[in-house]
């Protein structure tokens, strides 16, 4: 296994979704590597960071006015049939 | 309606609390106070998945109302199976999808510059210097979020919306890739080449040579 095939497999590899003998050859190759344990760890990090910033986003209250328009719309559709 | 793994985010694997039933109730009954507790509960969250799909608030707002609208309509058919959070995550997923389709495709850019280049021989060449811990500031965390997603933002959209679906909305491959119209391995293939970009966007500021 060379670096290129490494990534290619690389998330099937972080889901578990390798089979036993291609994992085998992806752990040897990852122990004389360097660059793609790295390139594995940042990865797994980046996914994670991209998580943990749209977090930051759920947390934050609604831009003023809309709750108020939200509730408009609803009772706006109470009061016409279904389209 | 099923609920995908989106339900990991939103049914940490217990019962809906007995309240929720009463307010499943309350709306079902038509009382607006229960809408109101709804609309509080639930907005932000909505308006934050609406806005990270479509990239614009007024679009984002647009498309809350029409989710809130439609479970408004919908809410004598909610039976109880799935959290009522989840059940409102879903609707505001497939309003915002809707809309995405509908609005003017915009020529994309190419994701192949921000994918690993590799030598001749498979080595990659790109190999860059290694990333730095970040503290714990909480400012900073904050800012630092909002270059995350400045970043997710910049992916093609095919590629955007399928990093979306699966690691931020935790919907799964399956579920993603019949809400996007494509086959499990090419979910699979645009999932990873998202990731390897988001990677090689955040890399300056996690190796210090951007702040």
């Amino acid at each position: 296994m060379n670096c290129r095939e490494c990534i290619d497999f690389l998330m099937d590899y972080i889901d578990g979704d390798l089979p036993a003998d291609q994992r085998g050859i992806f752990d040897a190759h990852l122990r004389s590597c360097p660059p793609c344990i790295e390139y594995l760890e940042t990865y797994r990090r980046a996914v994670e960071l991209g998580r943990q910033s749209c977090v930051h986003e759920e947390q934050a209250a609604l831009p003023p006015g809309v709750p108020e328009r939200l509730l408009e719309a609803i009772r706006r559709a109470k009061q016409q049939p279904d389209d | 309606m099923s609920a995908g793994r989106a339900s990991d985010r939103t049914d940490p694997g217990r019962a809906p609390p007995a309240d929720e039933a009463a307010l499943v109730a309350a709306l079902q009954a038509g009382d607006e106070s229960a809408f109101a507790r709804l609309v509080h509960e639930q907005g932000a969250r909505l308006f934050a998945v609406a806005r990270r799909l479509l990239r614009n608030e007024q679009d984002a707002e647009d498309v809350v109302q029409e989710a809130f609208v439609q479970a408004f309509r919908n809410i004598g058919r909610f039976a109880g199976d799935a959290r009522l959070g989840t059940w409102l995550h879903r609707i505001a997923v497939n309003a915002a999808l809707m809309r995405l389709r509908r609005m003017k495709r915009r020529k994309e850019p190419s994701i192949e510059e921000l994918l690993p280049r590799f030598h001749d021989d498979g080595h990659r060449r790109d190999v860059g210097p290694a990333w730095q811990e970040r503290g714990e500031d909480v400012a900073l965390a904050a800012e630092f979020a909002a270059v995350v997603r400045a970043a997710i933002d910049r992916l093609p959209d095919s590629h955007r919306t399928v990093l979306l679906l699966r690691d931020i909305e935790q919907l799964d491959t399956e579920e993603t890739a019949r809400q996007l119209g494509l086959s499990i391995n090419a979910t699979k293939t645009r999932l990873h080449r998202a990731r390897m970009a988001l990677r090689e966007l955040i890399a300056p500021y996690l190796s210090g040579s951007r702040t």
